[in-house]
């Protein structure tokens, strides 16, 4: 088994040992790899701009980088990271003056990837579009239910973990889940996708391939 | 939960299980808990459906899961910054030793070295008392009734209780040195002057 995959399989202990004491440019790609995208999707929803929540994002693992040897695992490395992730972005938001929101209010980026090369200029353009709604949608919710929910259904976290993250006990947690995926499913049957949504009711949720997204 | 299956869940209870129970997130045992309860409520049944239709749709459009090609690059970014951020405070690890300590080490030999050279001459004696040179008393010529008993003695005259304006007013003399050159070299000069002192 090569050192690589020796490594991405290794366990968070492990990966943090090999940091510390071992290849730490190895350990640290790894290290990354493994969490960018957790990383990266917290920061996006409290930034809502791409290009933002890259920046943050390389904060945060820089930081993480600066104080792995004094991390003690009390918590897990998810939490620990959702922690300087939220901090950053905070912190990014108070440097901007200026909350997420401003940005949506912003044309959408002109050198946002497409999200498929199978996919229609047509289609990207919708589905960047519907993006943007979405996040809005995420981000008009109280931010605990919209933590819980990005952490629960989208992260696929347990309630435990969930609530070391945001410290909030997990009856507390169950309760803001159940607040927020009813909000968003009546959001979307409601508002400006509720045709494609509402389709939904009547085909068990399966839109045909490549479907559009009508307004 | 284990005991739940066989206990009555009240609806509030039901409503915080129903995401769960719609992205079959429950164990088989919690699931069945739920099904059953279910059955008294019928709206939340419709509830569940229509969950499962709404979030089946959204995970259609993609969009929830492809974040990751926006962070695909993420860690060759981030471990370029790491290493440049290394290097640069390779450099500022000694910006703090030039600027602050090398002056604090150079102050501190200085005054080491002022302190141990005037411990060597430190005198002896307490220090002068400046409050008596700062008065503004005059300090007499502190040559005049010295080169004056010089000029008597040579001359043989015997010295006056009160010389120094006598001698200073002499006539025909302007410097002092002149009467003592006088003195010296002619031997009656005094005697001379003397008997027309009055």
């Amino acid at each position: 088994m090569s050192q690589l995959t020796t490594l991405s399989l290794a366990s968070d202990e492990e990966l943090i040992q090999e940091f510390r004491q071992g290849d730490r440019e190895r350990a640290a790609a790894q290290f990354v790899r493994r969490y960018q995208r957790f990383v990266y999707s917290v920061a996006y929803r409290y930034l809502g701009r791409h290009e933002d929540a890259q920046d943050a994002a390389q904060e945060v693992f820089l930081r993480a980088f600066e104080n792995l040897h004094r991390f003690q695992q009390r918590s897990s490395i998810r939490t620990w990271l959702y922690r300087i992730t939220v901090r950053v972005a905070l912190g990014m938001l108070r440097q901007q003056k200026r909350s997420a929101w401003v940005h949506w209010n912003d044309a959408f980026s002109e050198d946002e990837e497409p999200t498929s090369p199978s996919l229609s200029p047509e289609h990207i353009h919708e589905r960047q579009e519907f993006e943007h709604y979405f996040h809005r949608l995420l981000q008009s919710l109280p931010e605990k239910q919209r933590e819980t929910f990005a952490l629960r259904y989208i992260e696929g976290l347990s309630y435990e973990e969930i609530s070391r993250m945001l410290g909030t006990s997990i009856g507390g947690l169950k309760a803001n889940y159940f607040l927020a995926v009813r909000k968003i499913a009546k959001a979307l049957l409601n508002g400006p996708y509720a045709e494609y949504f509402r389709q939904a009711l009547n085909t068990n949720g399966n839109p045909s391939k490549h479907e559009h997204i009508p307004r | 939960m284990g005991t739940r299956a066989n206990t009555s869940i009240s609806r509030a209870e039901l409503e915080l299980l129903l995401p769960d129970y719609a992205f079959g997130r429950l164990s088989a045992e919690e699931a069945a808990a739920v099904e059953k309860a279910l059955r008294e409520h019928p709206d939340l049944c419709a509830e569940v459906e229509m969950l499962r239709a709404v979030f089946h749709r959204l995970e259609a459009i993609g969009y929830l899961r492809e974040q990751e090609h926006h962070c695909s690059m993420l860690s060759v970014q981030v471990l370029n910054r790491w290493r440049e951020r290394q290097a640069s405070s390779s450099q500022q690890r000694w910006k703090p030793v030039l600027t602050v300590l090398l002056p604090a080490l150079g102050l501190a030999f200085f005054a080491l070295w002022w302190h141990s050279t005037q411990r060597g001459k430190a005198p002896s004696s307490p220090e002068p008392n400046l409050e008596w040179v700062a008065t503004d008393q005059a300090e007499p010529f502190p040559y005049t009734d010295g080169i004056l008993t010089f000029a008597y003695w040579s001359s043989g005259i015997p010295p006056l209780s009160q010389p120094s304006p006598s001698v200073l007013s002499l006539e025909g003399t302007e410097d002092i040195s002149e009467v003592v050159i006088d003195a010296i070299a002619e031997p009656e000069f005094g005697s001379r002057h003397a008997s027309q002192a009055p």
